[in-house]
């Protein structure tokens, strides 16, 4: 499996930024080391040299030219080239001058008895950090070049050793689904944070799988077990539309009862169904197409009229299967219910309804819907739908919201 | 109505005596077997139209033994798998064991009966080019159609629309599913549609003294004929 920001480029993103921010600093470093080290050199040389000749006037009352040939002394600040003297005044501490046509200029004061002179050094011709600052660059930019080389190699071969083990984890859980994680896969991995993980992915792993293996035969056998019940008893109801004493408002009711039953099993069987789960984007006007043409009893029915008014255009966030059983088991109530033969389904504005006319003096069963509401509302939630009912004096009607209606 | 010879192999007797009176009701000659070996006997001995069966049985899987009657039976016999199984899984299972249809219980008996007939229809399909519902006769090949012996002359889209009827028979397609099946994605308004069914209808139903095509408000259409298998 692979990740476009995956842990391992970014260790090596992490090193690589890191040693080239390192190179470059130590760059600048040994550039400022050499200018400091070079304005030093001159600072002592020109101090030395007023030394010189600040001793000199004291044992002889003589002022001695400086014995360098590119110091000069001056009688004030006020004698030396433009700029300089304008630059001492805005700042008296300065000793060291830029001058575009001298070059750099370096200073001190010579204290002379009753006045102060200022020794200046022309430092421009020996300036040789300057000189050499085009091939110290370049050397200095191949070693950051080389650095940042080894830095990628170095990186890549920590990246690798320290995500490959992760990387293997990841590729067994991405693989988990697609086939059973084999037992005791995690004593594949160190002893390490990576080897605890897949300790834990595996009893997680195994602990779903156990509990998803339960639900499958819990499903499977109560499926069984209440269906061939419910199917003996779906005959039997059956048989006792023709052959029966029983009043017709009991038969009415044992069919009815018996239709929840099996609306039931189906719905809470679908509901608890992991594969159930996968819900995605559907066409609700073939879904509910397909509902009516598999409602063996509806299909039949000549004269029950359905009208459903839903634009084709309209999609839905849903499990067909499980969406499937709450259409059929609304199909199947209006079917039973209504007070006369028809059911009108319709699409508006966000919403799905279905209406059919009421007797407004019989009250159905769970609110009006046979598998309960609270069945019909879980279906619903499954797939972030809203379901309300609304009941007046003639008119029965079950309202879906989709979520953005 | 053509007599069906049926094999019922289900180990609850109350469901395979009830399921076997409304079969004999409709004038369908029925074998019942509780287990399956017996099952796999009959079914391999005789020529059945069709085989219900059970898909939990005492002595062995359901499954099991459509794999033994589809592999074994020298000639194709359509299986109708009855289960109280309705998981994804399970019928992929029974499908690729050679389950022809799968009916999950609880179940109405109508519905085992028209699905029997479906299936002994679609055997005969594979059997010949020409479909025959009652008194249409409808030849894939050719692209002709005739009712009652007379021939009727269709447009291509006509045509096409009742094909997809009578392949559906007896369950009926629905409107956006038949708009997609004729013209795709780039399907016409719904007039368009209805003005086919009328010209089909014309030419099918009118000059005769039954109407077939039935219209199912607002879903589709379906191919109606009491005495076709």
């Amino acid at each position: 499996m692979r990740f476009k920001r995956g842990i391992a480029t970014r260790i090596q993103r992490f090193f690589l930024g890191f040693a080239l921010l390192m190179s470059a600093v130590f760059s600048v470093l040994i550039l400022g080391y050499s200018w400091v080290i070079e304005d030093n050199i001159f600072n002592r040389l020109v101090e030395r040299e007023a030394a010189f000749i600040a001793d000199q006037y004291a044992k002889t009352g003589m002022v001695v030219a400086p014995r360098p040939a590119f110091m000069t002394l001056y009688d004030s600040w006020d004698q030396m080239p433009d700029p300089i003297p304008r630059q001492h005044r805005a700042d008296p501490n300065r000793i060291e001058f830029d001058d575009a046509v001298d070059g750099t200029i370096h200073t001190r004061q010579v204290d002379l008895g009753p006045t102060t002179a200022v020794l200046a050094a022309n430092v421009s011709g020996y300036e040789v950090s300057r000189d050499y600052l085009p091939t110290v660059s370049l050397w200095l930019l191949l070693g950051i070049a080389l650095t940042c080389a080894l830095a990628a190699w170095v990186s890549s071969l920590v990246a690798k050793s320290a995500v490959e083990p992760l990387r293997r984890l990841t590729d067994a859980v991405a693989e988990v689904g697609q086939r059973d994680m084999k037992p005791g896969f995690a004593r594949d991995y160190p002893d390490d944070e990576v080897g605890f993980l897949a300790e834990t992915i595996e009893a997680s792993i195994t602990h779903l799988q156990t509990v998803l293996q339960r639900e499958t035969d819990f499903t499977r056998d109560v499926s069984h077990e209440l269906r061939t019940p419910a199917s003996v008893l779906t005959l039997l109801s059956n048989q006792l539309e023709t052959d029966s004493d029983m009043t017709p408002e009991n038969r009415k009711l044992l069919q009815n009862t018996v239709v929840e039953l099996n609306q039931t099993i189906s719905t809470l069987l679908a509901l608890a169904r992991e594969e159930n789960m996968d819900i995605r984007e559907t066409a609700l006007l073939p879904l509910l197409e397909e509902s009516v043409i598999h409602h063996f009893q509806l299909s039949r029915n000549d004269s029950f009229d359905l009208q459903i008014e839903v634009p084709s255009p309209v999609k839905v966030r849903c499990n067909a299967h499980l969406a499937t059983i709450l259409f059929n088991n609304l199909l199947t109530n209006a079917m039973r219910y209504a007070s006369e033969p028809g059911l009108r389904i319709s699409a508006d504005d966000g919403h799905l309804i279905f209406e059919n006319a009421a007797d407004g003096d019989a009250p159905r069963a769970s609110g009006g819907l046979g598998l309960g509401l609270n069945l019909a509302k879980r279906v619903c939630n499954r797939f972030h739908w809203t379901m309300r009912v609304e009941r007046t004096e003639s008119v029965f009607r079950v309202r879906i919201e989709f979520p953005g209606g | 109505m053509q007599t069906l010879s049926i094999l019922i192999i289900e180990d609850n007797e109350d469901i395979a005596a009830r399921v076997g009176d409304y079969l004999q009701g409709h004038g369908m000659t029925i074998d019942f077997a509780f287990r399956a070996d017996q099952g796999i006997r009959l079914a391999l001995e005789n020529r059945y139209d069709v085989v219900i069966l059970d898909l939990m049985l005492p002595d062995a899987d359901g499954v099991d033994v459509c794999r033994q009657i589809k592999g074994d039976h020298p000639r194709e016999v359509p299986v109708l798998m009855l289960t109280a199984r309705d998981s994804l899984e399970d019928k992929v299972v029974g499908f690729q064991a050679g389950t022809d249809d799968y009916l999950t219980k609880p179940f109405a008996l109508e519905e085992v009966l028209v699905r029997c007939q479906a299936l002994a229809r679609r055997r005969n399909l594979h059997q010949s080019r020409e479909i025959v519902i009652g008194t249409l006769s409808v030849d894939r090949h050719r692209r002709t159609v005739s009712r009652e012996g007379r021939p009727i002359t269709l447009s291509p889209t006509d045509f096409d629309i009742l094909l997809a009827m009578v392949e559906a028979y007896p369950n009926a397609v629905g409107r956006h599913a038949l708009t997609q099946k004729i013209w795709g994605e780039d399907h016409p308004d719904s007039d368009v549609l209805r003005s086919h069914i009328y010209t089909l209808r014309k030419a099918v139903d009118k000059p005769f003294g039954s109407r077939m095509i039935k219209t199912i408000h607002g879903v589709g259409f379906r191919l109606e004929c009491d005495d076709a298998l």
